[in-house]
């Protein structure tokens, strides 16, 4: 997500600016985890998305130390012709269950879909210090319940550097992306299905 | 009614300053429906943080922590606002239990036929999630560090360094332990 065009489109709306501030000098590579399994599919409630992921050396993680970095992963659907495993329908009154959503990144967050169309399922890490190598990370969204949705559909998961500005900020409006790479490309997860992973 | 968003307000800050472009926009609008993010500095129940924000128009979302054996979860359950709080509660009980015991599953599903550091991996994964179960089943899930989303309707001016939205929170809950992180 272009995290820039959201918070100038949000606080657009009382004349302010919005300014992402300087992006952070990476190493590439060097923050994108190495292994894992992407599920989209449905529990005894409703539909989900589950992505677990893992670093194996501290190099690989190195990039995430800094003061101001932030990390999203994120779920696509194609939604191709219209049709989507799950979607949201935008202005429309809340459905009467909540969104849950979970991870074990530090300082989660669950991100906004405000200019997301198709939808981008995100649950993010607003300070990533701390997040080491050799445990698995999960983050996990549960979709709305909305009409229209189709039985099957093919997603992608990427996973999304950035930082924060102002740094104390750590609101989905103060994060600015700075590198994507997609560890399952457009739009080789069969949905719904469980499918491992493993980066470059 | 425009909306105002307040990301100064998200993550702990304790400074009582505004920021002035901030300031300069809250004073255009003292109509303004604003979205803010509240922290709680006491260790709170979901039914309690839900009581807490009856005064609210519109509760956005409940973010609540978790102590595991190893590592600290924070997830959330964005409210729907079209139930009375018994039956969001309900349906946050049911849609955790269901995600946390899935979640065993797909470990399990995962773990097959891993090896070394890998299944070493796996196994605290494992260890954490029964961990949360265990806890979740048992009733024991206190709200730790918890952020609160609410969306409430200003209807009066601004105070000096802090918008009317939040007195209203604070005074409606009779001197409860409420951060109001406000830089």
């Amino acid at each position: 997500m272009h995290r820039s065009a959201v918070a100038a489109a949000a606080l657009g709306m009382v004349g302010l600016l919005v300014f992402a501030g300087p992006a952070l000098a990476l190493t590439r590579g060097y923050w994108v985890p190495r292994h894992g399994t992407s599920w989209v599919t449905a529990d005894s409630i409703g539909r989900y998305a589950q992505q677990w992921f893992k670093w194996d050396f501290a190099l690989q993680v190195s990039d995430l130390q800094g003061s101001n970095v932030t990390l999203e992963v994120e779920t696509h659907l194609s939604c191709n012709d219209s049709t989507c495993y799950a979607k949201v329908v935008k202005n429309a009154p809340r459905p009467l269950r909540g969104t849950t959503w979970d991870t074990n990144l530090p300082h989660g967050y669950l991100d906004t879909i405000l200019s997301d169309d198709p939808p981008i399922w995100t649950v993010g890490s607003s300070d990533t210090r701390g997040v080491t190598y050799g445990a698995w990370y999960q983050t996990w969204i549960r979709f709305e319940p909305t009409s229209g949705i189709t039985a099957t559909d093919t997603g992608a998961v990427s996973y999304q550097i950035g930082h924060r500005n102002p740094s104390w900020c750590g609101d989905t409006f103060c994060i600015f992306a700075d590198d994507t790479v997609y560890v399952i490309p457009q739009w080789q997860q069969v949905v719904p299905s469980g499918k491992s992973w493993n980066w470059p | 009614m425009a909306t105002v968003l307040l990301p100064s307000l998200a993550l702990g800050n304790t400074s009582p300053t505004l920021d002035p472009a901030m300031q300069d926009a809250l004073s255009l609008a003292p109509q303004t429906q604003v979205e803010a993010v509240i922290s709680l500095r006491s260790t709170m129940r979901p039914r309690e943080a839900i009581d807490l924000l009856a005064e609210a128009d519109e509760v956005l979302a409940l973010y609540h922590g978790w102590k595991g054996a190893s590592t600290d979860f924070v997830g959330g359950y964005e409210f729907s606002g079209g139930a009375d709080a018994d039956t969001e509660l309900a349906l946050y009980r049911a849609s955790y239990e269901a995600m946390l015991r899935e979640t065993l599953a797909n470990i399990e599903t995962s773990a097959a036929g891993a090896v070394g550091a890998d299944a070493a991996a796996w196994a605290g994964a494992r260890h954490d999630a029964k961990d949360r179960l265990a806890a979740f089943l048992a009733g024991d899930v206190p709200i730790v560090g918890a952020r609160v989303a609410a969306r409430v309707s200003v209807l009066d001016a601004w105070g000096v360094g802090r918008p009317s939205e939040m007195r209203l929170i604070e005074s409606a809950q009779g001197g409860r332990a409420i951060t109001l992180p406000w830089r």
